[in-house]
C-alpha cells in the first residue's frame, strides 16, 4: 500500500491530473473536427432520443477540451476531476448496457472509424473500452481527492 | 493546491464554456462539418396528382429475380437513363403502403440504377466523393442541410410516387434506414433501402462515379 500514496502526494496528484487530461484532449479533438461522425456513433448506442443527439455531440466534445485545459493547468482542478470522474461513469455505463445488449458499438471516444471488424472483435473491443474508462476514473478519482492533508 | 474547492460554481462554468465554444465552432465549420442542432424535419410536399388509383399497377411483392443487367453496363450513359420509363418502374416497384421503407438487394438495386431511379446516398460527403452509384445524389444523413436537400429533391419535381433507392455503407449502416424515415416524413412513399449498400455494389464490379457530380 506504500506505493498508492504517492497517489495522495502532490506529485502524484499533478501527474493523475495530467495524464487524464492528455487523454482528454486526445479524445476530444478528433470529435470536434467532426461533429456529424460523433453523432453518428452516438446514434449507435441507441440510448438517447434523436433530439439529443446533436446537441451532445456538438457539446461534449467541448465539455472534454474544457476538462483537459483545467486538468492540464491545474485551475479548478478538483471540479474538473470531479465533472471527468462523472463523465467516465456515464460513459462506462453506456458501453456496458451496449454489452449486455450484444449491440456492436464503435465507442467514438477518439474519433470514429470505418468499421471493418467482425461482431465478436468489436464487443471484445468494447471491453478494452471499459477496462480503460476503469482506469481513467481511478486517475480522476486520485485527482479529486488531492493531496493528503498534513496535520499541523 | 489548497485552492478552496467550489464546484457548484466551477462545473456550470465548464458547461456554460463547453456549450459556448460548441456553438462558435459549429457556426464556424464548412457545410459537411456542421450539425442541426435541433433534427432537421423536412416539410411534407403532397403527392405530384396523378390518375386515379385504380389505373396505377395492382400491389405485387417486388419480383426476387431480376435478369442479369451486367452485358448493358458498358454502354449505359451516367445518369439520364433512357430506359427511364415511369410505367416500368412502377410496375415492378409499387408505391408502399402500410409501411416506411423496403429493403431490396445489389440486383434490385442494379435494375433501378439501370432505369433511371431516383438514387440517394446517406453517406457523409467526404466517402461520396470517393465513389457512388452512377446518378446517385448527395443526402448525408448526418450532416447539416439535409430538410434543404429534399427540399430541393421535390422542388426538381421529384415524383414521391415512384421507386427511390436509399443506400449507405452497408453492413450495420443505419443511414439510409434514417434517410429513409425522413424522406418518408417529407411525402415520399416508395422507399427502397439497399441494405447491401456501396460495399455491395462495387463488390459485385458494378460502375460506380467518383467526385461530387452525380
Amino acid at each position: 500500500m506504500r506505493a498508492l500514496r504517492f497517489f495522495r502526494t502532490p506529485w502524484g496528484v499533478r501527474l493523475c491530473a495530467w495524464a487524464l487530461g492528455a487523454t482528454f484532449l486526445a479524445a476530444a479533438l478528433p470529435k470536434l473536427m467532426d461533429p456529424p461522425g460523433f453523432a453518428e456513433a452516438l446514434h449507435a448506442y441507441k440510448l438517447l432520443p434523436a433530439t439529443a443527439l446533436a446537441p451532445l455531440a456538438l457539446v461534449l466534445p467541448w465539455l472534454e477540451a474544457v476538462l483537459a485545459v483545467a486538468l492540464l493547468t491545474g485551475l479548478a482542478r478538483r471540479s474538473a476531476a470531479l465533472l471527468a470522474f462523472l463523465l467516465l461513469v456515464v460513459f462506462m455505463g453506456a458501453l456496458a448496457i451496449n454489452l449486455a445488449r450484444g449491440n456492436p458499438v464503435d465507442c467514438g471516444c477518439f474519433g470514429t472509424h470505418a468499421n471493418t471488424r467482425g461482431v465478436a472483435e468489436r464487443l471484445m473491443d468494447m471491453k478494452v473500452d471499459l477496462l480503460r474508462d476503469a482506469l481513467l476514473a481511478l486517475l480522476a478519482w486520485a485527482a479529486l481527492l488531492g493531496p493528503r492533508r498534513t496535520e499541523p | 493546491m489548497n485552492r478552496s474547492w467550489r464546484p457548484a460554481l466551477d462545473i456550470p462554468a465548464f458547461l456554460a464554456a463547453a456549450v459556448l465554444c460548441a456553438w462558435i465552432s459549429n457556426r464556424a465549420a464548412g457545410p459537411t462539418r456542421r450539425l442541426s442542432w435541433l433534427p432537421s424535419r423536412p416539410a411534407f410536399a403532397e403527392a405530384i396528382p396523378r390518375p386515379p388509383a385504380a389505373t396505377l399497377p395492382p400491389v405485387t411483392p417486388p419480383a426476387p429475380r431480376v435478369p442479369d443487367p451486367k452485358p448493358a453496363a458498358a454502354t449505359k450513359p451516367k445518369t439520364a437513363s433512357p430506359d427511364w420509363d415511369p410505367a416500368t418502374l412502377l410496375a415492378r416497384y409499387p408505391p408502399l403502403q402500410g409501411q416506411v421503407y423496403a429493403e431490396v438487394d445489389g440486383d434490385a438495386a442494379r435494375w433501378l440504377q439501370l432505369h433511371g431511379a431516383l438514387l440517394l446516398d446517406a453517406r457523409r460527403t467526404d466517402v461520396y466523393a470517393l465513389g457512388h452509384l452512377p446518378g446517385a445524389r448527395c443526402l448525408p444523413v448526418w450532416e447539416d442541410g439535409l430538410a434543404e436537400k429534399i427540399a430541393a429533391l421535390q422542388a426538381a419535381k421529384a415524383d414521391p410516387i415512384l421507386p427511390t433507392l436509399v443506400y449507405c455503407a452497408g453492413g450495420d449502416c443505419e443511414d439510409s434506414h434514417l434517410l429513409a424515415q425522413k424522406l418518408w416524413m417529407a411525402g415520399f412513399r416508395n422507399l427502397r433501402v439497399y441494405t447491401g449498400g456501396y460495399p455491395d455494389w462495387a463488390g459485385h464490379g458494378w460502375p460506380t462515379a467518383k467526385g461530387m457530380t452525380p
